[in-house]
This record gives C-alpha cells, structure tokens and sequence, in this order.
C-alpha cells in the first residue's frame, strides 16, 4: 500500500509537469522587449526603435523615425502588454514607462523636461501586475486616445511603439 | 511495538530498541527473546530525534526522487551550459557552446576639442590600436554571453558599439556639446548596436545582436557601478567580411 501511495505520487507529479508545460502563459524570451498580449494570450511584437535624443534647452526631445508606426491598434482594443524584467516587482514597475508621441514631418516627437524624463515623471499612468515567472503585464490606467505611443523602461535606451487608431479608422 | 514516527522525549540513552522487524532500515538488528532490536548509534537518540520506520523512508526516498527528476526536467536547458567564471566579462558563445574571450580593453572616455573648446567639444569613447586581435566573420550573427550578478538588466548593463577607426585608435561619438556646455543635437543611434537578451544558464545572458554586423570595429562597454572615474571595461571585436 505505501509503495503504491509512493507510485501515485510519482505518476501525479510527472501529469502536473506535463500539464504545467501545456498551458504555460506566454513569456517574453528576451528581457525589456515589450509585446502586445492579445485577449487569447497570443502575443504580437511592437515597433522596435531607438530615439534620438536631443537637449533643448531644460527640455529633451525625443525623434522617432517615421510620423505613424507601423502597428496599428483600435481604440476598442483591450490594451495590455508583457514585458520580461530581471529585477525585482518594485524596481522594475518604477521603471516602466509609455509615451504619446506627435507625428509630424516625417518624425514621432515628444519634448519632455529633462528633470521629468531623470525621474520618470512624465509617463502616462500604468498598472503592472507579475504575470507567469518574470514577467510583468502592464495596462494603460486610462483608455488611450488615437495617436502614437512608445512604452520604454527609464534603464533602456529603445522604446516598443504602435499606434491607436479611432475605431473604424484602421 | 511500532516506532513508526516515535519521537525520543528523554535524555537518557538506549542502546537498543525494540521494533518491528520489517520497519528495521540502515541499523544494525538482532533477535533476543523472539523480539527484534535495533541498535541505534548513540548520537541517534538525542532528545527530540524522530525515529522513521522502513515505510518512511521509502516515501522519502520516493517524494527526493520525484523532486530529483522534476529539477532534471526544469534544468535541462541549463544543465550543460558554459557560463563565464567571472561575472561582467564578455565572451563570444561559439556554435559548439564554447566562450571564445573578446579583446578584453579599458575604455576610455576622452574630450575631442573643436578650436581649442571654442567650437565646442565632442565626447568619445576610445580605445587603444586600430583594430581588435579578436576576428570575426561577417557570416552569421555572433552572440556573446556575459554573467551578471545581482538582478540586473542586461540592456541596461551592457552597450553595443559600433567603433570607428581613428589615428591608430577606435573611437565612437559619445556627445557634443557647444561651447557653453551644453549639450547640442546629437545622433548617437547610428553608432550603437540594438540587440536582445535572453537567459543563459543560471545567472548569465546571451546577448544577440538585432541588425547583421557589418565589417567594422566592434566593443561591448559594460556600465559597472564602481569603475575609476572616465574609464569603462570594454570587450572588444572586429568584424571582417567574409573571404578576408
């Protein structure tokens, strides 16, 4: 009877490993690349680019390259993004940051004071919640209007955009 | 008289105990009397020492195998992996799995005047000889693998340069700045190399470059919180293209 309860317990842990393996959430491989999280689980990569960085004066400008990003949200979407952190939950939520961007010229651009950008006080409310082993699930704490948007993490230099259409626009 | 669980409440120390002959595992028994004893070490029956019968142990041994061969399943990915015996030191991850060193280099940050500072000054990173020792190819994407200690992130700790070969030294842009200090329009992008990280091993990371790396002179700058003051370790690369 023990031997077989020892059994049970074997067959029972290999089933958990298994079925663990089968409905795992989607985790970002690489770390601080941001992804879209579709309601299915899927995820959907964002536009990857590195502003320029320009001092104005007390103000900071940041160019992205092209005046719309290529991928392309409704305003009825459900937005909600995965990003995979090292650090831990509070140093890493500290650092997260999303942007609206003005397109024009040929250029997304956003002039930020360069105190706000030192203490990341200029980004757009979020809520992060610890989301499969190490990663974060981050949604915008208001609905986002149309326009152009970069999420970033005040460690890293690249930004992960897309932009929000009004709905029947895209 | 089963033992199974009993705990020994009091000091005073038996050399042997009576116990059921199939709970008897590891000690030394014997028959006296048609009953079984177990002799226990002495040092096994210090007060508050649980004594666990045969079916315990096996259930032990069972539940440790069980976590034995979950761990096995869960570091298969991380079992056999090279991983840099010193933490911030990058190496190249060859297609065997092998760490090839990189040209190990201090970078230095240096002030490029413009008219004596009155055309403003530019800021560099710099690094002594031409050209790396360490050869790459253009073929393939060359992923490197560096150990960071404590949660750290490794786009944060790590930059990819793209140097620029300079009167017997590489250099890369780092800033310009006017002649009154401040900063003036700047485009760094174009020297730094974007590149992705994933997990590697216990504590490392192997970092992959996004675009191809084209012929040229390449350092991974690493930001270490306690560096001398203008200097930064470096790692440092040349890609050749291919059939030089």
């Amino acid at each position: 009877m023990k031997l077989s309860f020892a059994l049970l317990i074997l067959v029972l842990s290999f089933g958990l490993v298994g079925s663990g393996q089968e409905g795992k959430v989607f985790e970002p491989l690489y770390s601080s690349v941001f992804y879209y999280l579709r309601p299915s689980g899927e995820a959907l990569e964002l536009e990857r680019q590195t502003p320029n960085t320009i001092p104005k004066g007390t103000k900071v400008l940041f160019v992205v390259p092209g005046e719309k990003s290529p991928v392309r949200f409704s305003s009825g979407d459900g937005m909600q993004f995965v990003v995979r952190v090292e650090e831990t939950f509070d140093k890493a939520t500290a650092t997260l940051q999303l942007f609206r961007f003005e397109g024009q010229d040929g250029a997304r651009r956003l002039a930020l004071k360069k105190e706000d950008v030192r203490k990341n006080r200029a980004t757009l409310k979020l809520n992060a919640e610890r989301y499969g082993i190490s990663s974060l699930k981050v949604v915008p704490a208001q609905k986002l209007l149309p326009g152009e948007y970069c999420l970033s993490r005040s460690t890293i230099t690249q930004g992960f955009c897309f932009g929000v259409d009004a709905p029947g626009n895209q | 008289m089963s033992i199974k669980n009993k705990r020994v409440l009091f000091r005073k120390i038996k050399a042997e105990i009576p116990v059921q002959p199939r709970e008897i595992i590891g000690y030394m028994s014997r028959k006296r009397n048609g009953r079984t004893f177990a002799a226990l070490p002495v040092g096994e029956l210090r007060p508050g020492r649980r004594i666990y019968s045969a079916e315990s142990r096996v259930k032990f041994a069972a539940v440790a195998l069980i976590l034995l061969l979950a761990t096995g399943v869960r570091g298969q990915d991380t079992g056999k992996l090279a991983e840099p015996g010193a933490p911030s030191v990058l190496f190249k991850l060859d297609l065997s799995g092998r760490l090839v060193p990189l040209e190990s280099q201090v970078v230095h940050v240096k002030h490029k005047f413009h008219a004596w500072g009155f055309s403003g000054v530019t800021m560099v990173y710099q690094v002594e000889g031409e050209k790396s020792r360490v050869r790459l190819k253009a073929e393939g994407k060359p992923e490197f693998v560096v150990r960071l200690e404590g949660k750290l992130d490794p786009l944060e700790t790590v930059q990819f340069y793209h140097f620029d070969k300079i009167d017997g030294s590489r250099a890369v842009p780092i800033g310009d700045f006017d002649a009154l200090g401040r900063m003036s329009d700047f485009q760094l992008v174009h020297a730094t190399v974007d590149f992705n990280a994933v997990k590697y091993g216990a504590s490392s990371f192997r970092l992959i470059p996004v675009p191809a790396l084209v012929p040229g002179e390449y350092c991974l700058v690493v930001r270490v919180a306690t560096k001398p003051e203008n200097k930064s370790p470096g790692f440092c690369f040349g890609i050749d293209a291919a059939g030089n």
